[in-house]
């Protein structure tokens, strides 16, 4: 299928300035065929910017990307041809409506007038749009709005289809039906690429993701990974019917994934890696050693996890 | 595909039109108004007989060359609203774009002035059919050269701001310096010189030769300045677009 060996896009040190200030900082990373790639970072990480490069909409200062094997910087024209985008910030001309925005934009990717309207229609009402189509956009909710972008990229159905931060300003149900629609695209075949601040998005949607801050990739894997890459990332709690010996705790602290041991009474709690494959090893010393097992409670580390240990921040505020 | 996404550009400029109904009553009107009151006025003053109909021509050229520069407020309004993005995203080719939006915003302009352009026709009287499509011609051609500078006017300077100030001020210098108001011959030296190369000259020239008015210079070279300068302008224009043009970077 793909012509690029698994290769979709690939960044090879791009870098934007505005004027003086680094806002993307020499990237080198692949995005595979086919596979949702999560961008998640923070406010002001460089995500747009990089995306706005991809598209050919803003000109690198240093470094390319391509596309499918295309030089972004040597065939912009051809790299369109592939790539369609749904900005962060709708464009929306203020007299338009969303069917004349839509329609327009139908039969400028290729669609014959008949195709365009039905399309147009299809997509709309899927969109719970149909009804406000004959509005103007500046008559338009935020949300609205935001549905008329998005929808944009799901009539054009192009092989490399962006997204910047979908969700945003999108009700609960929206957001699902996005997510859903999303990964039918893939499915038939679009390569994703899919800028998030939201960790819930990026975990539940992304088959990779990286994570951006200050306009360098500080991580990158399938969530699953990430998480598993931090040290001590995983929290285990084992309550047993009396206080665990010596004994015990020194043969949990001899599991290689195990990070650190705590004992508090009755309660053992382990901060350790791969949780899923050591926790049945220590509940089988466990029992063997005449222990009886009353609570187990386990917690992975989420991607907020994962990039305060690559960053020193958080992305989300603690309550 | 080229030709359809040309035609597509150029339609979508185009229909922009029926969101100006107002704005065009109120530029019709100012175009009465200027004949009514100004016309009437001057031609007390300026010794050349049947002043009123060379008046009107030339006001018909100053309009047309207002209406093809508001081009350039449309695009940068939109840029506001971030569109110009959006255009640069899709899959157009750039110079399609470019000539597309200058056809566009240029038809979109003739017929923006179409009742001043009939009213001045039946008023003044056409020679022939043939001097009437060539007039239409010349002027198509200013009106497609002037949208196409507007396009790179904005895409360089990139700011609703700047742009009108700019705009404001060729305004009072292109129209000035041409034969709009009166003929060559009762300009200053320098002046004249500037208005023997400025595209609203030739305009105004052709325009009164189809009219039967009084010109000056030769029709058919005129029509081939005014060939030039759209090409030039677009010429131009896409080059420009091409080394200076990206996304962002708007301001009011
Ligand atoms: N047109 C511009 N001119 C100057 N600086 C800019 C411009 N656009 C973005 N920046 C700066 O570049 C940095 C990266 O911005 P960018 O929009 O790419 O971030 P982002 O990761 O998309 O953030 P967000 O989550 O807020 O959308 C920011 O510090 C921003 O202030
Ligand atoms: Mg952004």
């Amino acid at each position: 299928m793909s012509i690029n060996g698994g290769v979709a896009v690939k960044l090879v040190n791009l870098t934007k300035y505005y004027g003086k200030f680094l806002a993307v900082d020499h990237l080198n990373l692949e995005i595979y065929d086919r596979e949702i790639f999560g961008f998640l970072g923070p406010n002001g990480a460089g995500k747009s910017t990089t995306l706005l490069m991809i598209t050919t909409v803003l000109r690198p200062s240093e470094g390319t990307a391509y596309v499918y094997g295309v030089d972004i910087r040597k065939d912009p024209d051809r790299v369109r041809q592939m790539v369609g985008i749904a900005f962060q910030d709708p464009k929306l001309y203020w007299v338009h409506t969303p069917y004349e925005i839509l329609y327009w934009h139908a039969r400028v990717c290729g669609y014959s007038s008949s195709e365009a309207r039905q399309v147009v229609k299809e997509v709309l009402t899927r969109f719970d749009m149909w009804e406000a189509r004959r509005k103007r956009a500046f008559e338009l909710s935020g949300g609205m709005r935001k549905r008329v972008e998005i929808a944009k990229v799901f009539i054009q159905r192009p092989r490399l289809a962006i997204f910047d931060e979908p969700t945003a300003q999108i009700d609960v149900s929206g957001k699902h039906m996005i997510w859903e629609m999303i990964k039918e695209l893939r499915d038939e075949g679009s390569t994703i690429i899919l800028a998030t601040n939201e960790l819930y998005e990026a975990d539940v949607l992304s088959d990779r993701v990286g994570i951006i801050y200050k306009g360098r990739i500080a991580a990158l894997g399938t969530p699953q990974e990430l998480k598993d890459t931090i040290p001590g990332g995983d929290v285990l709690e084992i309550d047993l019917d009396r206080p665990p010996s010596d004994e015990v705790v020194r043969r949990i602290e001899a599991e290689p994934e195990i990070v650190e041991v705590r004992r508090m009474n009755q309660r053992i709690r382990m901060y350790l890696n791969r949780v899923e494959e050591v926790l049945p090893r220590i509940l089988a010393m466990l029992m063997e050693s005449g222990y009886r097992v009353k609570r187990v409670d386990m917690r992975e580390p989420t991607l907020d996890d994962v990039f305060l240990h690559y960053t020193g921040v958080k992305l989300v505020k603690e309550e | 595909m080229i030709l359809r996404h040309l035609l597509l550009v150029v339609e979508r400029d185009f229909r922009l039109l029926i969101e100006y109904r107002l704005f065009l009553i109120i530029r019709w009107l100012w175009f009465g108004i200027q004949i009514a009151i100004f016309g009437l006025a001057i031609s007390q003053l300026v010794v050349l007989e049947g002043y009123i109909n060379y008046y009107a021509a030339g006001i018909y050229v100053a309009t047309l060359y207002s209406a093809a520069m508001f081009v350039a407020v449309d695009i940068s309004e939109e840029a506001e609203h971030g569109v110009v993005d959006y255009l640069l995203s899709l899959p157009i080719n750039r110079n399609i774009l470019i000539i597309g939006r200058a056809i566009g915003g240029g038809l979109r302009s003739l017929a923006a002035t179409a009742p001043p352009l009939v009213i001045t026709l039946l008023y003044v009287g056409v020679r022939n059919p043939y001097t009437l499509i060539s007039a239409v011609a010349g002027l198509a051609l200013l009106s497609f050269g002037v949208a196409g500078l507007a396009i790179t006017i904005v895409s360089l300077l990139k700011s609703g701001a700047k742009t009108d100030i700019l705009l404001g001020a060729l305004d009072a210098f292109v129209i000035r310096l041409s034969t709009v108001f009166y003929p060559r011959e009762f300009m200053p030296e320098a002046y004249s010189a500037a208005a023997a190369v400025n595209p609203l000259t030739h305009a105004s020239e052709v325009f009164r030769w189809a009219l039967g008015l009084p010109y000056e210079g030769d029709p058919i070279f005129s029509m081939v300045m005014l060939l030039a300068f759209m090409v030039s302008m677009t010429s131009i224009g896409v080059y420009l677009y091409e080394k200076r043009m990206e996304g962002g970077g708007w301001t009011s």
